[in-house]
């Protein structure tokens, strides 16, 4: 929470630099952090693909400014935990080296099934004939092309497929997805492939009995994939900018992931900062006040009697109170929570029944008549209905302390915050 | 069959969309589920009130733009206009406004003219014509007044987004309903520009 607080006053400052998406300056470096930079297109991008891209455009500008300033706080943090992650090696892990891979391979593929498909026509006559019958209703028209073409390109598909396999020499042996079936089973080979028995199932697969047709289906499936993917790379598509985008994505993740299991191991460690922080597990006790406000003693000891003889204390304060909020609310002061109000009208609502009329309160505000209208008792929740609760608050923080640390190793140097003027120019 | 259910979705995310909006337009949407335009019934001569499909010979109407003055239709009579009404809590709607805005940009010296009916609150709609860089007139629809305007146009269902497209002479030629790609903008707008 630290490292939130230090940076959010000037970033609630700062400049409402993108007047909109259009006008920004793409590369304008926003902040550096280590050797590293985050550029403007870095938020914009950020802003877009976030789930209030829609609500954001509807908002006011320095409402959409502290918006701007939070998410690019939020990529400060996982720009430094990506850094670290680097740092202690986590981009040469195993696990991390196979996602990229598979990832690769799915990108490649579907580039490769997109070509495909912008391959498709439909004849000239087609064409003409659905324009016909579909004149003036676009929507139509582009989904009886498109339910034409999806049939075209299930048959362009297949004929593909079956040409690859035959150009790689594919051969598969389905007949040895049997019992006694090891990981290194080799279930496809080709010039350039192989699929073992391994590659397909799940870990806890291994020792049961394999079921032949999900497996062959498994096989076929991720041919195809490896086949195409092949093809696309044959041609010189070129995802590295894709992957290395998931890569920059998956590190901070991973490095957070590794950091969570680090700072609580179990729930231990939970529950013994649960027990460090009792009052996280308090619900105040709440009541919806009525009140009445006046200016001396005498007063509202008049105001008391006229109560007790049948009049409202709502009707009243809307007359006469001096408190001019609760005068234009008629005294309903609404609801407030143990430690909110005054201590000593705090001290009578506590004891007073429902409905009742309190004694005269001296305050340095006046002399209260008070009432409750609705009370919620306090209440302490337990710690099974809290664990979520502790796990995040332990891991904020856990973050931001460890974030603080993290900037002394790689610099933060925060490029675009406003000036006064501009601050003020903007309302901010 | 495929138009009858485009409609019929597109209705249904009318109705939708206009009660995740405000509770007096989604009534007054839901009570014209069963007059749904017809599948066929598209030359605005059959299906807009007023009986004509040309926009000079209907009832003007003017609304207050957001630069502060009152519009109405024929101050861009001779352009080529389309008409797009839209909120600010409608994602189609701002995934199609950058679209309009560049087509604006790049074909108003040939008579295009872009005009917006926001149907919603005039500071939301700033705000978004601000964050999108709207370069065309936002008129504001209150939509607790728009269920009117929009019959008028075709749109008993209160779709949104929904663009009417009027040649210089003031013929109605193309209703799109629902986002308008560039394709329908190929085929249907960029015929009539000069």
């Amino acid at each position: 929470m630290k490292y939130m607080n230090r940076t959010f006053l000037c970033l609630f400052l700062m400049v409402i630099f993108l007047p909109g998406m259009a006008a920004a300056n793409a590369e304008e470096v926003l902040v550096t952090v280590g050797p590293t930079k985050v550029t403007a297109s870095d938020l914009e991008k950020a802003v877009r693909s976030s789930p209030f891209a829609t609500q954001f455009n509807t908002m006011d500008a320095p409402e959409q400014a502290v918006l701007r300033g939070n998410l690019l706080k939020r990529l400060v943090a996982l720009r430094l935990l990506r850094l670290e992650a680097h740092a202690r090696g986590l981009d040469q892990r195993e696990s991390f080296l196979q996602e990229l891979k598979d990832f690769r391979t799915s990108r490649l593929y579907r580039y490769y099934i997109q070509k495909l498909r912008e391959q498709l026509q439909l004849s000239e006559d087609k064409e003409k004939e659905l324009e016909a019958e579909y004149a003036g209703q676009a929507d139509a028209l582009a989904a009886a092309k498109s339910s034409l073409l999806a049939e075209d390109f299930r048959q362009l598909r297949l004929l593909t497929l079956q040409m690859l396999r035959e150009k790689q020499h594919v051969v598969f042996h389905t007949d040895r997805i049997v019992d006694g079936i090891t990981p290194d089973t080799l279930l496809m080979e080709g010039d350039n492939l192989r699929l073992t028995y391994g590659d397909i199932a799940g870990q806890d697969d291994y020792s049961k009995t394999p079921d032949a047709s999900q497996v062959e289906e498994q096989l076929y499936q991720r041919t195809e994939l490896m086949l195409f993917a092949q093809a696309a790379a044959d041609e010189g598509v070129n995802v590295d900018d894709e992957v290395e985008a998931y890569a920059d994505e998956l590190l901070p993740a991973m490095m957070l992931e590794e950091l969570e299991s680090q700072w609580i191991p179990d729930d231990k460690a939970l529950k013994s900062y649960f027990d460090a922080n009792p009052e996280m597990a308090q619900i105040p006790e709440r009541w919806h006040v009525g009140q009445l406000v006046l200016p001396s003693y005498a007063q509202a000891a008049a105001m008391k009697k006229r109560i007790e003889q049948g009049e409202s204390l709502f009707v009243l304060a809307g007359r006469y109170s001096i408190d001019s909020w609760g005068r234009a609310h008629n005294g309903d002061m609404g609801w407030f929570k143990e430690g909110e109000g005054v201590p000593e009208i705090e001290q009578r609502l506590k004891s007073m029944k429902d409905g009742q009329i309190s004694d005269i309160i001296h305050t340095g505000k006046g002399y209260h008549l008070v009432t409750v209208i609705e009370r919620r008792p306090g209440k302490i929740r337990a710690f099974a209905a809290m664990k979520d609760k502790v796990r995040q608050r332990l891991v904020d923080e856990k973050l931001a302390a460890y974030l603080d640390g993290l900037q002394k190793q790689y610099p933060v140097d925060w490029k675009v915050l406003a000036t006064g003027s501009q601050a003020d120019n903007n309302g901010g | 069959m495929v138009v009858r259910h485009t409609i019929v979705i597109l209705a249904a995310l009318g109705l939708l969309l206009l009660g995740g909006c405000d509770g007096q337009a989604s009534a007054a949407a839901s009570t014209q589920e069963s007059t749904v335009e017809k599948p066929g019934a598209q030359t605005a001569t059959t299906a807009l009130p007023e009986k004509t499909n040309n926009a000079w010979e209907m009832a003007p109407f003017a609304l207050e733009s957001l630069d502060g003055g009152k519009h109405s239709l024929e101050d861009w009579k001779g352009k080529v206009i389309m008409m797009n009404f839209w909120a600010s809590w409608c994602a189609p709607c701002q995934y199609e406004i950058p679209e309009f805005v560049q087509y604006q940009k790049t074909y108003g010296s040939r008579n295009l003219q872009l005009v917006g009916i926001g149907v919603d609150q005039k500071r939301k709609l700033a705000n978004v014509a601000r964050s999108l860089g709207i370069n065309y007139p936002v008129l504001v629809l209150p939509p607790k007044d728009s269920r009117g305007l929009m019959s008028k146009w075709g749109n008993n269902s209160g779709i949104i987004p929904y663009t009417v497209v009027i040649a210089s002479d003031g013929r109605i030629k193309y209703i799109h309903r629902g986002q308008m790609d560039e394709d329908a903008f190929n085929r249907y707008v960029k015929p009539l520009l000069n």
